[in-house]
């Protein structure tokens, strides 16, 4: 399957993945578009394209994907979209089930990420999986934060049924690399030491106590649980 | 030489109103303190409290905000569930009797009652009735949601520095057998009207004041550090239950609230009142500020209103500018408009018949 992977800072710990798993994954094919924070705004729905609007866009566009200076959708059987300010809410008792349930809705539809699948789509009717940022690591709150708040699975199910766009999903964070229902396992985070990964360097941006972007180690473990997937769907017999 | 020959221009009505052009009038208020834009603010009280709300956000001032909505909830979805509507999710505290009750629950004086309303399966707060759109979705949700919109009137009046009240009623509605009181009369929003035990009480000048001069010295008490500012809302009555028209209703409201606020100032260095009542209300202003249903304050109305507010009390902070460099806390302003005021009192409305026949 050739996929196109958009995103930002989280989909970095997919690219390092990816050069770990393209050996052992000869059936795919990943082509990356990343740059950090919220740039892919600026990604415009052109002739079946997604063009970068200026020059420093069309740089990181041409860095993390070997040389391409758009995405050509027809270029791929999938899009995986990463990151992209579409987070989760962790939220507790403090707030009514309504307002949990709107909130979850609202994470997606007002994130950049959807807004992204919504100019793929736009283009191209290719599948398209969506993947949230990932949750902060054991030990990081929110002042005020709930200390019993409403279990990761609970918030990612509404988000996951608040979706409304054709062939598109959002795909859970994988159990393992999570703990106490709503963290990232602690030795899953962005390795403080680890060298620049080619693209840009995180520490540059995030600081070196940065505990909400994750390892190569989370990357392999993200990417094989989505090849699971999308070979599972594969092999669904037509309807 | 008598008095009169060596007062100011603002107290004569000729120079200071009738030769001016309205929106000229200036003068209105010398404020007693300062509300510096680092200074945490809250804000409380009836409809029109929700514009003083929106304008200090707006304005950059440090609007504090002890109940905040989810950070992935837009700015639209949060007011439609009472979030940044006031500084915690009280609803409309429409008369000073309710800020009482409000006060008491927060600072444990008085247990905040366990009474629920349910209709068709949700469940409404008696106390804020209109707080989630359409209910909760259970008792124990409800009560948590209390238990926490009291916890978040606590923190607003224990650590604020400026309580911004705005009066708006003397109707009120008690449980006679518990003694509480609730926002709305039971029945029209929600739950069912008794009248073996709802009870109605037009609340009289003295009972405001003694009320409303006790609970400021328990909000006192609580926070010596607090200043207080009193506004009288400008919007009428929707429906009076006294007998009287609504009209003569709204005066003596309205009269009594502003009487009680003239009081309450005079002898307290600490509490202030400013005069949006007036402006709004005002002779000179010949109704302008109303929309067409003379209820509804227009957004040229509460403009005018909150540029009067803040050009003085910016004034009086740039004499003090070195304030001005302490200032950290920027609140976002939402994206509220005066049509998104929440005002439950407007479901009275309802109960007019709009076609009533005439009296023989």
């Amino acid at each position: 399957m050739k996929i196109c992977v958009l995103g930002n800072s989280h989909a970095i710990s997919l690219f390092k993945a990816w050069n770990s798993l393209i050996y052992t994954n000869p059936d795919h094919n990943m082509t990356f578009f990343v740059k950090p924070q919220q740039s892919l705004a600026d990604l415009v729905a052109t002739d079946g394209c997604l063009v970068p609007d200026n020059a420093e866009l069309l740089e990181a566009i041409k860095l993390s994907s070997g040389g391409f200076d758009r995405v050509n959708l027809a270029d791929f059987d999938i899009c995986l979209i990463h990151g992209l300010q579409l987070f989760v809410p962790i939220l507790g008792d403090e707030f009514s089930v309504a307002v949990r349930q709107l909130t979850a809705q609202e994470a997606v539809t007002n994130s950049l990420g959807f807004e992204t699948a919504l100019k793929v789509r736009s283009q191209s009717d290719i599948p398209i999986y969506l993947g949230h940022c990932p949750l902060n690591c054991k030990g990081r709150t929110y002042p005020g934060q709930n200390p019993n708040p409403v279990p990761y699975r609970t918030m990612v199910s509404q988000m996951i049924d608040s979706i409304r766009l054709s062939k598109t999903w959002l795909l859970p964070q994988p159990p393992e690399t999570i703990v106490d229902g709503v963290c990232s396992r602690a030795d899953l985070a962005r390795d403080r030491a680890e060298p620049d990964n080619g693209i840009v360097d995180l520490s540059l941006i995030y600081g070196v106590r940065d505990n909400k972007h994750m390892n190569e180690e989370f990357g392999i473990l993200w990417l094989t649980a989505f090849f699971e997937h999308i070979a599972a769907i594969r092999v669904l017999p037509e309807t | 030489m008598h008095p009169y020959k060596t007062l100011d221009e603002k107290a004569f009505w000729g120079p200071a109103v009738a030769r001016r052009g309205a929106l000229d009038i200036d003068e209105l208020w010398a404020p007693k303190f300062l509300i510096p834009k680092n200074r945490s603010v809250v804000t409380f009280g009836s409809c029109f409290a929700q514009h003083i709300s929106l304008a200090l956000q707006e304005r950059g001032f440090g609007w504090l905000n002890t109940e905040p909505a989810p950070r992935h909830l837009s700015p639209a979805s949060a007011r439609k569930f009472n979030y940044g509507v006031f500084s915690c999710r009280t609803g409309n505290i429409y008369t000073v009797s309710l800020l009482a009750q409000w006060v008491d629950w927060a600072l444990g004086n008085t247990e905040v009652p366990d009474e629920i309303w349910e209709n068709d399966g949700r469940y409404y707060d008696p106390f804020r009735p209109n707080i989630e759109p359409n209910g909760f979705a259970s008792a124990k949700e409800l009560l948590r949601s209390r238990e926490i919109a009291v916890q978040a009137f606590a923190k607003a009046i224990t650590s604020c520095r400026v309580f911004i009240f705005t009066l708006g009623l003397t109707e009120s509605w008690v449980n006679a057998r518990k003694g509480y009181e609730y926002p709305m009369c039971p029945g029209t929003v929600a739950g069912e009207y008794d009248p073996e035990i709802h009870r109605f009480e037009n609340q009289k000048f003295q009972s405001i004041s003694d009320t409303l001069t006790l609970t400021l010295k328990k909000i006192r008490r609580a926070n010596p550090k607090i200043s207080v500012l009193l506004t009288v809302s400008p919007v009428p009555l929707t429906a009076t239950n006294s007998g009287d028209h609504v009209l003569v209703a709204t005066v003596r409201s309205k009269s009594i609230l502003r009487a009680v606020a003239a009081e309450i100032v005079a002898n307290r260095k600490f509490v202030d009142y400013f005069p949006s009542y007036e402006i709004v209300t005002g002779i000179p202003f010949k109704g302008r500020f109303f929309e067409s249903n003379l209820r509804h304050v227009t957004q040229a109305g509460v403009d005018h209103v909150m540029n009067r507010f803040f050009s003085v009390i910016e004034a009086k902070n740039a004499t003090k500018s070195k304030w001005r460099k302490k200032f950290k806390k920027v609140v976002k302003p939402d994206q509220a408009t005066a049509e998104d005021i929440v005002c439950e009192e407007e479901v009275l409305a309802a109960f007019a018949d709009p076609i009533r026949p005439p009296k023989p």
